[in-house]
């Protein structure tokens, strides 16, 4: 009985291999496209000799920098970042059984976005992302007692969410126009998003607050499959329903929060992908989680080459591809109904 | 002393409403036990307050002399299993996998291992006649079929205890005969098995004890034969019937007027 524990193996094998594919292009062409353009095989030289290896001729030291100082750094925080948006997506769709649930949708990105123009008043990046983990814990721990009556209406849910996010973020403005605009991000970070202040230092800081955030999403993937049967029958079967929701919430929160603290709120990642990923690799959530966390660091990667090259030499933030690009695309997938066969 | 499932005491009230007023009970093993009654009577409630659903209004449910609401719901479940009526249509995992998900309790336990899981799985989709639906998804199934398939993950969870809510409600007159002739066969596997059946003549075949529920009380308590007659069944659904000997086969026959 090949497919009793792990059903959609073939398939989730399968997705993730193609997905990492596609994000190893989009890293390649976000390093060699932008206002100084480098050509593939310098990309590779720079590469192969900052990891100690001589290929061809020296590389051009322009070329150098670019690709290391400043497209590098970006586009690896990049990837944490719509890693971040995928997986916490896919996370509260499962935990929520609500496949519009989304950190943003839910106010948790609203809250992180408070936390982080906060921690941004210290004038460092530590701060804002710190700032926006624990904004984003805060207001996910206002969901767990918004989520009480969940079961009862998925819509009014959101809806409940919708509110919160949209009074968090009045206050996000008036951080952002009362403080020292030096320090603070302006209001358009805070809604849609942008990559360009990336720094290696960036990466660090956001790895290490949201490594272990991801980590305890990955190693939920049995308690959200258990989820499905809906909450009584996941305890009947032994499940700690408000302990395993709690740590799905703060994984949740630490991990969006420290994205957006890092690069501000980048819309629709968290919805489109998994529900793009469950019907190509099933809807266990092993596949669901590790698949949207790659789908969405692609996602952010090709949205943000967009958000360079469509109005270049200026940058547009990335969330208005993400969600121009997202928004109708969310509306086709929802008209049908999600039937993966396995 | 054996194995047995107590409730002592218990009642169980919303507001000022009384579901269920105070009642004893004692259930121990090799007995299928039916609960029936009309509607609203209290079947349900009395069901989940023996799995342990709910804290009691007052009184207390013990396994074993242990309280319920001592067990972690770990341990709990690898008591107890229930079986409720409702539960969510849209499960979109593969029939196998769902059943699988009844092993849950028993993960990472000693003398367990995934080999063992996937016989059990397997063993159970095939004595509840799922075998040849187990790689179709949960949702695209039809109700029958969706009451089969939770009851085969609720049977694979192996408990000592098993508490059912209606099993065949949505099942056809020889599945639900089929389907009965297992559950009784796991009472005579040395487990508590307490079901509640709304069709009063699969009770008086199958059950070796029938507990009568009406308006939150325990109003007879023993064998089907004893317990269901004319006069109660015709006060308890306030609707006329009668008990005959059944045609067929030893035991009653229960006429609806």
């Amino acid at each position: 009985m090949r497919t009793i524990d792990d059903p959609f193996g073939a398939r989730r094998r399968r997705v993730v291999a193609v997905l990492s594919v596609l994000l190893t292009g989009a890293a390649v062409a976000n390093l060699c496209v932008g206002p100084v353009s480098v050509a593939p095989s310098e990309v590779l030289r720079v590469l192969a000799r900052a990891i100690g290896l001589t290929i061809g001729d020296e590389p051009d030291s322009r070329a150098r920098a670019v690709v290391l100082t400043i497209r590098m750094p970006r586009i690896l925080v990049g990837v944490v970042a719509g890693a971040a948006a995928g997986i916490t997506g896919a996370a509260l769709q499962g935990l929520f059984r609500n496949p519009v649930a989304d950190p943003h949708l839910l106010g948790i990105g609203p809250g992180a976005s408070l936390g982080g123009a906060l921690g941004s008043l210290t004038g460092a990046i530590e701060g804002a992302i710190a700032g926006g983990a624990v904004g984003g814990i805060l207001a996910a721990l206002i969901v767990r007692k918004l989520g009480a009556a969940r079961a009862a209406e998925p819509s009014r849910f959101v809806l409940t969410g919708l509110a919160l996010g949209a009074a968090i973020t009045a206050w996000v403005g008036f951080v952002v126009f009362v403080a020292d605009r030096t320090r603070v991000p302006p209001i358009d970070f805070w809604l849609l998003g942008n990559l360009g202040a990336s720094t290696w230092g960036t990466l660090g800081t956001l790895t290490l607050t949201s490594g272990i955030g991801v980590v305890a999403l990955l190693g939920s993937a049995r308690t959200l499959d258990l989820l499905s049967l809906g909450e009584a029958d996941a305890r009947r079967l032994g499940l700690d329903v408000d302990m395993a929701t709690l740590v799905i919430l703060l994984g949740v929160g630490a991990v969006i929060g420290a994205a957006v603290g890092a690069v501000g709120v980048v819309v629709f990642i968290g919805l489109v992908i998994p529900h793009l990923v469950r019907r190509l690799a099933g809807a266990a959530h092993r596949g669901v989680l590790l698949g949207s966390a790659i789908g969405g660091a692609l996602m952010m990667l090709l949205a943000d080459l967009g958000a360079r090259v469509v109005a270049s030499p200026q940058e547009v933030p990335v969330g208005l591809l993400t969600a121009a690009v997202g928004g109708p695309f969310f509306l086709w997938l929802i008209r049908k109904p999600e039937v993966p066969q396995p | 002393m054996t194995f047995r499932l107590a409730a002592h005491g218990v009642s169980y009230r919303v507001g000022r409403t009384a579901i269920l007023h105070p009642l004893d009970l004692e259930l121990t093993p090799g007995q299928l036990v039916a609960v029936v009654g009309p509607n609203g009577a209290g079947k349900t409630t009395l069901l989940n307050l023996l799995g342990g659903e709910m804290p009691p209004s007052t009184g207390s449910v013990t396994i074993d002399g242990t309280p319920i609401r001592e067990l972690a719901a770990l341990e709990l479940a690898r008591l107890r299993a229930l079986l409720a009526q409702d539960g969510p249509s849209d499960i979109p995992f593969p029939v196998a996998a769902v059943v699988s998900l009844g092993r849950t309790p028993h993960r990472r336990v000693a003398g367990n291992s995934a080999s063992r899981d996937a016989a059990v799985v397997a063993d159970t989709m095939e004595e509840m006649g799922i075998s040849h639906i187990a790689d179709r998804l949960f949702a695209t199934l039809s109700s029958g079929e969706r009451s089969l398939v939770s009851l085969a993950r609720v049977l694979a969870q192996e408990s000592p205890i098993l508490l059912l809510d209606e099993p065949t409600g949505a099942l056809d007159v020889a599945i639900e005969e089929r389907t009965m002739d297992r559950i009784r066969s796991r009472s005579n596997d040395d487990r508590i098995v307490v079901s509640v059946l709304h069709d009063l003549n699969v009770a008086a075949k199958y059950a070796d004890r029938s507990i009568v529920v009406s308006r939150g009380e325990i109003v007879a308590d023993g064998a089907p034969e004893e317990v269901l007659t004319s006069e109660l069944l015709s006060e308890v659904y306030r609707h006329p019937m009668r008990v005959v000997p059944h045609p067929l086969r030893p035991g009653p026959l229960i006429l609806v007027g």
